[in-house]
């Protein structure tokens, strides 16, 4: 679009001369060429003109056309203040569970609304992207894309990525050519090492706005306080040498200096809000409700865990990835019920990743899963909705294990709704609309436990436990959460001597992550065995064919575990100790 | 009237002027849309639309709320539709011209002499103004320019939408360049204090960001050098690089812009009036005026205050004939009209004891006393 300034007249004085584009002789010729377009249509196009004016950041738009969120004065604070006090450039380091994601979004959403931003790129750990995407789309309506390939970055101007793919190249190269209006970055305390690739690319990216999404800013000296910030706005904490010399107390770096003065500058730059009394989440209590499988089901659970032990232990090096992938799908679903282990069993007895023996096995085994009519575990889950008058939730991570319960429940005659992702957003709204009302158990495979509030009830029972703990967070976090006031129950099913068990002995025994804020188990497992996930690491020791060694290996697990949790205790009170008075305001 | 109110008002009738067939139903806005809406606005052939995000979901319905990607198409459509428009303004009552007077402050009706009537042409520009840096703000300003005049001003977009007479334009041809060129002399005028004040506030930041990233990469060499005074001059270049990177992407982010798009063009073709008006006041004098019944606006002679001639004139209590600004200049240091009482009390005299103890005067009552003397 080209475009002119007024020139030759008075107003050229002015130092900031409007410009006028070329395009609107095309509407001065309009008058010459036919029929006006009518009152109605002039007076319209006024009044579109005036609806759609944005005047500053006076208030946030977004909010009516948010799905699923519910409105929080903190919340709504902190976007405010990153609008208009920090002009885009903020670190947002609420206490885990009071929803930084929700704030990052606000302030994105404002800015889409506005016409400021268009290219926005969210670099989070790897396990949280698809979480990411879901809830931009979902929640701010915001339709967002994961990168999957290098040409996504110019493909799809509102993209997620892992920071690890994208700091490496071809990506690196691709996403430091383009202008990005925002970077979100979330688990910004990736960031604190000046040195690493990880700081470099981001502090490389061409950017306009940028937010750093972190509960620990500080997680062990305050050098990385100086790295956030200074990747944000260079010289708030003014150079390194300085930084040091005023604010840095001690020879470890852990003990900061003008403590006052610190916080005063961490002031313009960071938006902490802390659970004060209005956010306090009502207490949560967990009960185990173990389950000795019956001889049928115990004889079908060894005899795949056998075969699974088997095929890993002879060939881990060289199974195909996907064979690997299918054995801990295998080994999942078998924790979950027969049912669902059947049609993969089913499937896998034709499958050419396995050996002709081995597809002979999967038969016999498919036709062991096939002759079990009934599990142990649904007949607890009856006996336990007997006991009770509230609504509750039930979640497994099989469609077919939800189908099965649909038919034992409909049989006792206990009024349901069913929601699972093959149904349509209608269906799916009304599933939590009819429990909301009069269904009393809501029964759900993950599907449901991504972006649905449901905290007018209040117990939760995991049927069966997915191995990624971030998923049971999320489940809990469906009903513990902002907005929950009573007591909230979280009921875990599990059958004695199967990988259940050892889940409930590292994440229940170990850290108590059940009575863990939702956010907080991310931070805790977040360095816990490098790359591999929790999901691999509980496999590796599941597989091992000596009891002895499972035993040594889960114990050695579980201590590595309870370190992390000690230290993420550590690191709270670092925090807290800096930071609290930076968000004195934004606590109830 | 709810902002969801006022956009369920201007969605349906935007849709309707489009052609499309909308009926309401408990809260719900049924859309039914010919092929040329469908395709505008990428909607099937009915649609339900909800304006509060509780409902969404219901029927199926869409969301109509700011953001929300089909209010924006909806908007869109509705600016690319009425971007001209013209017809012939009916003066409500036959005293039109009196009103207008009187409502810019002249003496009217007893000293007014009508001269000469006449249809005149007026030419309303609307434009929208964009002042962008790091934060957007937007007006939307319509500017009235008489054909063939270099004077203009601004009205509101109330009147700039008041409801015409069909009538027909042929042989008006008015001059539209030099009307526009008009016009957008007279919105610099008018956006000026804004824009200069969001440019200011642009470059404090800007010149902030410069200051803080000059000190901490110009102080983060001084350090590098001084840690390793030689063989550092390659670190010293990378941070040098950075330091100019950054300045870019700060220049970037908070160098003020200022447009304006033009948004519609209306011709209007308006009774006008030049009249006779005898001003009372101190040296009370005659004066020719312009009156139309479309802007209702009282026009003509030049500004006592200032000296300039285009625009609006008021009368002030007396008897000054100024433009808007001088005007406004004037009613905020205008002299009190009488002396104010003192609040000083006055020097005690044997006769008026009483009135030294209260800044009322000799008549006032204390409180108390009224009550007393009210009684129970």
């Amino acid at each position: 679009m080209s475009a002119s300034p007024e020139a030759g007249s008075p107003s050229t004085e002015s130092a900031l001369p409007l410009t006028f584009p070329e395009e609107d002789r095309a509407i001065l010729a309009l008058v010459s060429q036919g029929p006006p377009d009518g009152q109605r249509a002039w007076r319209l196009n006024g009044l579109a003109h005036r609806l759609s004016l944005v005047q500053g950041f006076d208030r946030l738009l977004g909010w009516p056309s948010l799905r699923g969120v519910t409105r929080y004065e903190h919340q709504e604070r902190a976007a405010l203040r990153v609008l208009r006090e920090m002009r885009g450039r903020a670190i947002l380091a609420d206490e885990v569970g009071l929803g930084k994601t929700v704030e990052a979004g606000l302030v994105l959403k404002e800015y889409a609304i506005r016409g400021l931003v268009r290219r926005v790129l969210v670099l989070t750990p790897p396990a949280l992207r698809t979480q990411w995407r879901e809830e931009m789309r979902e929640k701010f309506l915001l339709p967002f894309e994961v990168l999957r390939s290098v040409h996504d970055w110019e493909r799809h101007p509102l993209l997620i990525a892992s920071l690890d793919t994208a700091k490496r190249e071809p990506h690196g190269a691709a996403a430091r050519g383009i202008a990005w209006d925002l970077v979100v970055v979330d688990e910004a305390h990736r960031l604190k090492n000046r040195e690493s690739r990880n700081w470099r690319f981001v502090a490389g990216l061409h950017k306009k706005y940028m937010l750093l999404l972190t509960a620990t800013p500080i997680q062990n000296d305050l050098d990385e306080l100086f790295n956030l910030v200074s990747l944000l706005k260079p010289g708030q904490l003014h150079t390194y040498d300085e930084f040091q010399a005023r604010y840095v107390g001690s020879r470890d770096g852990r003990v900061p200096a003008r403590v006052p003065e610190l916080r005063g500058r961490l002031r313009d730059v960071m938006v902490r809000n802390r659970r004060g009394i209005s956010f306090t989440l009502p207490p949560r209590r967990v009960h185990s409700l173990s389950v000795r499988l019956s001889p049928e089901e115990r004889r079908l659970y060894d005899d795949v865990t056998d075969f699974i032990r088997d095929a890993w232990g002879m060939s881990v090096a060289r199974l195909p990835l996907m064979a690997k992938l299918t054995l801990i799908v295998l080994q999942r679903e078998i924790g979950s019920s027969t049912f669902a282990a059947a049609r993969t069993l089913a499937k896998l007895q034709d499958s050419p990743m396995f050996s002709p023996d081995d597809r002979e096995r999967l038969a016999n085994l498919a036709r062991e899963a096939l002759a079990i009519q009934e599990n142990v575990k649904a007949s607890r889950l009856r006996d336990f909705l007997r006991s009770t008058d509230e609504k509750v939730l039930v979640f497994t991570q099989y469609l077919r294990t939800l189908e099965y319960l649909k038919g034992v429940l409909q049989a006792d005659g206990v009024t349901m709704a069913a929601y699972h992702g093959g149904l349509a957003p209608a269906a799916k709204d009304a599933a939590v609309c009819a429990f909301r009302e009069d269904r009393r158990v809501f029964l759900s495979t993950e599907a449901g436990g991504e972006g649905r509030n449901l905290q007018f009830a209040r117990t939760l029972v995991n049927y069966d436990l997915p191995w990624n703990p971030l998923r049971i967070e999320q489940r809990i976090g469906r009903v513990h959460r902002l907005g929950q006031e009573r007591e909230v129950h979280v009921v875990n099913l599990w059958a004695e001597d199967t990988v259940e068990e050892y889940l409930i002995e590292l994440l229940d025994r170990k850290i108590h992550m059940f009575e863990l804020v939702v956010g907080e188990l991310d931070l805790i497992l977040g360095d816990l065995a490098g790359r591999k996930s929790f999901e691999e690491l509980l496999m590796e020791l599941w597989t091992l064919k000596a009891a002895e060694a499972r035993r040594a290996a889960l114990q050695r697990l579980g201590a590595a575990l309870v370190r992390a949790r000690v230290q993420y205790d550590v690191v709270q009170e670092r925090n807290d100790e800096l930071l609290r008075p930076v968000s004195e305001e934004a606590t109830a | 009237m709810s902002e969801a109110g006022v956009l369920r008002a201007f969605v349906a009738e935007a849709l309707t002027d489009a052609g499309a067939e909308v009926t309401e139903q408990g809260g719900v806005l049924w859309v039914r849309s010919p092929e040329s809406v469908r395709q505008a606005l990428e909607i099937p052939e009915t649609l339900a639309l909800v304006f509060e995000p509780d409902r969404l979901g219901e029927f199926g319905a869409e969301l109509i709320a700011p953001g929300s990607f089909l209010l924006e198409r909806i908007l869109q459509l509705a600016m690319r539709r009425g971007r001209w428009d013209g017809g012939r303004a009916e003066p409500a009552s036959d005293v039109w011209i009196a009103e207008a007077l009187s409502a810019a402050g002249f003496p009217v009706p007893r000293d007014a002499a009508l001269l000469e009537t006449g249809d005149g042409v007026l030419v309303v520009f609307t434009f929208r103004v964009v002042l962008l840096s790091d934060e957007k703000r937007e007006s939307f300003h319509a500017i009235v320019v008489p054909a063939g005049s270099d004077a203009s001003w601004e009205i509101p977009a109330e009147r700039a939408e008041a409801v015409l007479s069909p009538t027909s334009l042929a042989g008006l041809s008015p001059d539209l360049e030099a009307a526009h060129v008009t016009a957008r002399r007279t919105l610099q005028e008018v956006t000026r204090p804004t824009v200069e004040a969001f440019r200011k506030g642009a470059l404090v930041a800007l010149e902030e960001e410069v200051r803080r990233i000059f000190g901490y990469f110009d102080g983060t060499v001084g350090e590098v050098r001084a840690a390793a005074p030689s063989g550092a001059e390659d670190v010293v270049r990378a941070i040098e690089a950075e330091r100019d990177r950054r300045l870019t992407e700060a220049l970037e982010r908070f160098e003020p812009h200022a447009s304006a798009s033009l948004c519609g063009v209306r011709v209007v073709l308006a009774p006008t009036a030049s009249v006779r008006v005898w001003r009372s006041g101190e040296g009370a004098r005659e004066a020719e005026v312009v009156v139309d019944a479309f802007t209702r606006s009282v026009r003509g002679p030049a500004c006592e205050g200032c000296g300039r001639t285009p625009g609006p004139r008021s009368c002030s209590p007396s008897g000054e004939i100024l433009c808007a600004d001088c005007a406004a200049t004037a009613a905020a240091s205008a002299p009190l009209r009488a002396r104010p009482r003192s609040d000083t009390p006055r020097p005690r005299r044997r006769d008026a004891s009483a009135a030294g103890r209260s800044p009322r005067g000799s008549m006032a009552r204390s409180r108390s006393a009224s009550l007393r003397r009210r009684g129970p």
